[in-house]
C-alpha cells in the first residue's frame, strides 16, 4: 500500500477522535515510551544495590566449590514493621553450607533496598520470595549443573511445598569462577 | 484550538521517536577507540578457547598485538582488527576482525598469504585472503591481485590448490585445513568441520561476544558504583603501621572481607609487601593496585606465604573469585597472591619486590579481562616489563640493566612457540640498550635470587 494513502487515512482516523481522548493519548504515549525506555531496573529500582551487595559479600563455601555445586534456591525473607529483617530462610534446594553462609552476611546484604521496594509497590505484603541462581565454574576442572533432585525441592520449605501470598522479587543469577593459577 | 491540540499531539510523538531515547553510544572518539578495544580484546580472549586453536596448530602460539588494535569506519561498518599474527618469513598476516554495523556485531578471522614477488619492482601486493569463521572454519576466499579482491569460486580454490607445489598446504576440498592434516578428504562445499576437516553439525561451541563493560561493570572502583563511600581508606596502611590493607569491609576483623589484604606472615615478607601496598604500583595512567583493589570490597587482593610452592616456583595469583551478573558483567573478584616462604626470604629485596609486582600485574590482567587467556605472560612481556623496570630502579637504586634483568624473570617462557623469535627480537629491539645480553640477565637475575647482589631482606 502506498505510504501516502496510508498518512490519508491516519489524518482522517485522527480527525474523528475527540480532542480530549487526543490528549490523553499523547499524554500516554510519552509515559509509556518513557517508561520502555527507562533504565532496566525502573520497576524494583533498588535491585541492582541488594544485587551488589550480595555480589560483595558471596564467598561461595569451599564444601561447594568441592563438590562444584550450583544453588538455585528461593530465599524467603521476612520482614518486620521496622523493616529489619526477621526471619532469613531457604527453600530445600539449598546446600546447608550456602545457607550458613548467608545467615553469617545477612547483616551485610542490603536488604533495606528491597524493604524500599516493597513498601512501594504491596505495602501489605511482609514476606518476600527472591530466586538465588548462581553457577559454579572451576576453570579449566569444572562447570555445575543443577540436578533435578534439587529442581525438586525448589518450592519446598521444609519438605512443604510453599503456599500463601508472597512478594516475588526479581531473581538474583550470578556466575561464579574461580580461575587458574599462574606463576 | 483544534490546532492546538494537535500540534501537541504531533509534538508528543515526535518525543516518542526521539526524545527519551537512553543513548549508550559514546560520543567521544578516543573513549569509542578504547571502547573497540576493549571489545575485540574480550573476543579474542574468548576466541582464543575455541576457534584460534586451529591456527595456533597451523602456525604455532598466535602473537597478538593489542598495542595494534586498530579501528576504521567505512560507511556504516566499523571494522576493528587485531593483528594476531604477522609472519614475514612465510607471507601470513593473520587478524582477528570484528565487524559492528547496525547495532549487530560480527566477527571472522582473516588470513592473508602474499604471493612472493614474482615482479621485479612490483608495488601490489598480491595473495590470497581468506575469511574463516571465529570458530575456525573457512567462510570465503578471495585472490588478491593488483590490490583488487575477486571471490574465488570452489572450483577455483580448487584450481588454486591442485596448482600449488607440493608445500603440505594444499587443501583440496578448501575446507581450510591442509591436505596432510585432513582426515576428511573432500568435504562438500560449505560444510563446517572440525579442526581435522571432517564434517560437523553447526552447533559448534557458540562464540558470544562479551558484553562490551569488560571489567568490573557498573562496580568499578571510583566510578560512584554502589559503594560511593566505603569508608577509611582501607589500603592506607600507614595508618595501621604494620603496612596490611586492612579488612574493609570487615571492622570486627573477620577474614572474608578485605580489600587489599597482608596475610603474609613471615616477617620480612610482611613488611616487602606492606611498604608495595604503601608505594602502590600504578600500572597505567590513573590505574594503580590501590585504586582498583584498595576501594571496597568488590575487588580484593589477598598476599599470602606459604610452603605450598614447588621449590622452582616464587609466587602465583589465583582469581578465588570472579564474578559476573547475567548479562556479563563482572562484579566482584579476589585475587589470591601467594609467595613461596621457603625461598624468597633469602633472596635480595630487589627480587622479592619484583616476584610481588609480577603476581600484581597478574591480577590486575585478570581484572582487565584477562583471567581466561592462557598468555598473560605474553602480555606482560610485550607491555609491562618497563613498567616492572621502572619500579625497581625508582624504589631501590637499581641500575637500568639489573632493573631489566631482574624484571624479565619469570617471562622466559613468554612466546615459547614463536616460530623466528620475531617478538623476541621485537622487544630486544624495543629496549635496546636497556637489556643485557641473555647471558648476562640470567646472571644477574640469579644474583639478585640468591641474595648475592642487592639489599638483604632478613
Amino acid at each position: 500500500m502506498p505510504i501516502t494513502r496510508l498518512g490519508t487515512k491516519a489524518k482522517n482516523v485522527i480527525k474523528n477522535i475527540d480532542m480530549k481522548i487526543r490528549i490523553i493519548i499523547a499524554i500516554l504515549l510519552i509515559f509509556n515510551y518513557c517508561t520502555v525506555f527507562g533504565q532496566k531496573n525502573d520497576e524494583f529500582p533498588s535491585y541492582e544495590k541488594f544485587n551488589s551487595s550480595f555480589a560483595e559479600h558471596l564467598k561461595y563455601p569451599a564444601e561447594l566449590q568441592k563438590k562444584c555445586a550450583t544453588t538455585f534456591t528461593l530465599m524467603k525473607v521476612t520482614f518486620a514493621s521496622s523493616g529489619e529483617v526477621e526471619i532469613l530462610s531457604f527453600s530445600d534446594s539449598a546446600e546447608p553450607e550456602f545457607v550458613s553462609l548467608m545467615q553469617e552476611i545477612k547483616d551485610k546484604l542490603d536488604f533495606k533496598s528491597i524493604y524500599t521496594d516493597l513498601k512501594t509497590k504491596q505495602k501489605e505484603l511482609k514476606e518476600v520470595l527472591i530466586p538465588i541462581h548462581i553457577d559454579f565454574e572451576k576453570m579449566d576442572e569444572c562447570k555445575s549443573t543443577i540436578s533435578s533432585a534439587n529442581l525438586q525441592k525448589v518450592y519446598r520449605f521444609a519438605g512443604t511445598p510453599i503456599s500463601g501470598e508472597y512478594f516475588m522479587y526479581p531473581a538474583l543469577y550470578g556466575r561464579y569462577v574461580v580461575g587458574r593459577t599462574i606463576e | 484550538m483544534k490546532r492546538i491540540y494537535f500540534i501537541l499531539l504531533c509534538f508528543a510523538v515526535f518525543f516518542m521517536f526521539n526524545g527519551c531515547q537512553k543513548d549508550d553510544r559514546p560520543t567521544d572518539p578516543e573513549q569509542t577507540a578504547v571502547q573497540s578495544a576493549q571489545d575485540i580484546t574480550n573476543l579474542y580472549q574468548v576466541t582464543s578457547k575455541y576457534g584460534l586453536h586451529r591456527f595456533t596448530k597451523k602456525y604455532g602460539n598466535l602473537t597478538p598485538d593489542f598495542k595494534e588494535i586498530a579501528t576504521k569506519k567505512v560507511d556504516d561498518q566499523e571494522f576493528i582488527t587485531l593483528p594476531l599474527r604477522m609472519d614475514i618469513s612465510s607471507n601470513v598476516t593473520l587478524q582477528l576482525v570484528m565487524i559492528k554495523k547496525q547495532g549487530e556485531t560480527y566477527a571472522q578471522v582473516s588470513e592473508f598469504i602474499a604471493d612472493p614477488i614474482s615482479k621485479k619492482g612490483a608495488r601490489e601486493v598480491n595473495g590470497t585472503l581468506t575469511i574463516y569463521r571465529v570458530n575456525g572454519v573457512l567462510y570465503k576466499k578471495y585472490q588478491v591481485t593488483d590490490g583488487k579482491t575477486s571471490l574465488m569460486t570452489d572450483s577455483a580454490i580448487k584450481k588454486a590448490g591442485a596448482g600449488t607445489s607440493n608445500s603440505g598446504d594444499d587443501d583440496e576440498d578448501a575446507d581450510g585445513v591442509p591436505d596432510k592434516e585432513d582426515k576428511c578428504p573432500n568435504t562438500p562445499a560449505d560444510t563446517w568441520v572440525d579442526p581435522a576437516g571432517c564434517p560437523v553439525d553447526n552447533d559448534l561451541p557458540e562464540v558470544v561476544v562479551p558484553n562490551p563493560n569488560p571489567g568490573p561493570g557498573t562496580g568499578l572502583p571510583g566510578d560512584g558504583g554502589y559503594n560511593p563511600n566505603p569508608g577509611p581508606d582501607p589500603g592506607s596502611p600507614g595508618d595501621s603501621g604494620d603496612g596490611t590493607g586492612g579488612d574493609g569491609g570487615s571492622p570486627g576483623g573477620s577474614e572474608g572481607y578485605f580489600y587489599i589484604y597482608n596475610k603474609v606472615s613471615n616477617p620480612c615478607l610482611r613488611a616487602m609487601v606492606a611498604g608495595i601496598i604503601d608505594r602502590d604500583i600504578n600500572f597505567k595512567a590513573n590505574e594503580s593496585m590501590k585504586s582498583i583493589f584498595g576501594v571496597n570490597g568488590k575487588f580484593n587482593l589477598i598476599f599470602h606465604d606459604t610452603t605450598g610452592l614447588a621449590s622452582d616456583v616464587n609466587g602465583n595469583a589465583t582469581p578465588s573469585k570472579i564474578y559476573f551478573d547475567a548479562n556479563g558483567n563482572m562484579l566482584s573478584m579476589d585475587v589470591d597472591i601467594q609467595l613461596n616462604v621457603n625461598n624468597l626470604p633469602g633472596s635480595s629485596q630487589e627480587y622479592i619486590a619484583m616476584v610481588a609486582v609480577h603476581e600484581a600485574i597478574h591480577a590486575y590482567l585478570s581484572y582487565k579481562g584477562y583471567a581466561f587467556s592462557h598468555n598473560q605472560h605474553d602480555v606482560m612481556l610485550a607491555n609491562y616489563v618497563e613498567l616492572m623496570a621502572k619500579y625497581l630502579t625508582d624504589n631501590y637504586n637499581m641500575p637500568a640493566a639489573d632493573a631489566y634483568s631482574v624484571a624479565m624473570g619469570g617471562l622466559y617462557e613468554a612466546f615459547q612457540n614463536s616460530v623466528n623469535n620475531q617478538t623476541w627480537d621485537n622487544i630486544a629491539a624495543k629496549l635496546g640498550n636497556k637489556l643485557p645480553s641473555l647471558n648476562e640477565r640470567s646472571r644477574l637475575l640469579a644474583d639478585y635470587e640468591t641474595g648475592h647482589k642487592g639489599k638483604k631482606c632478613n
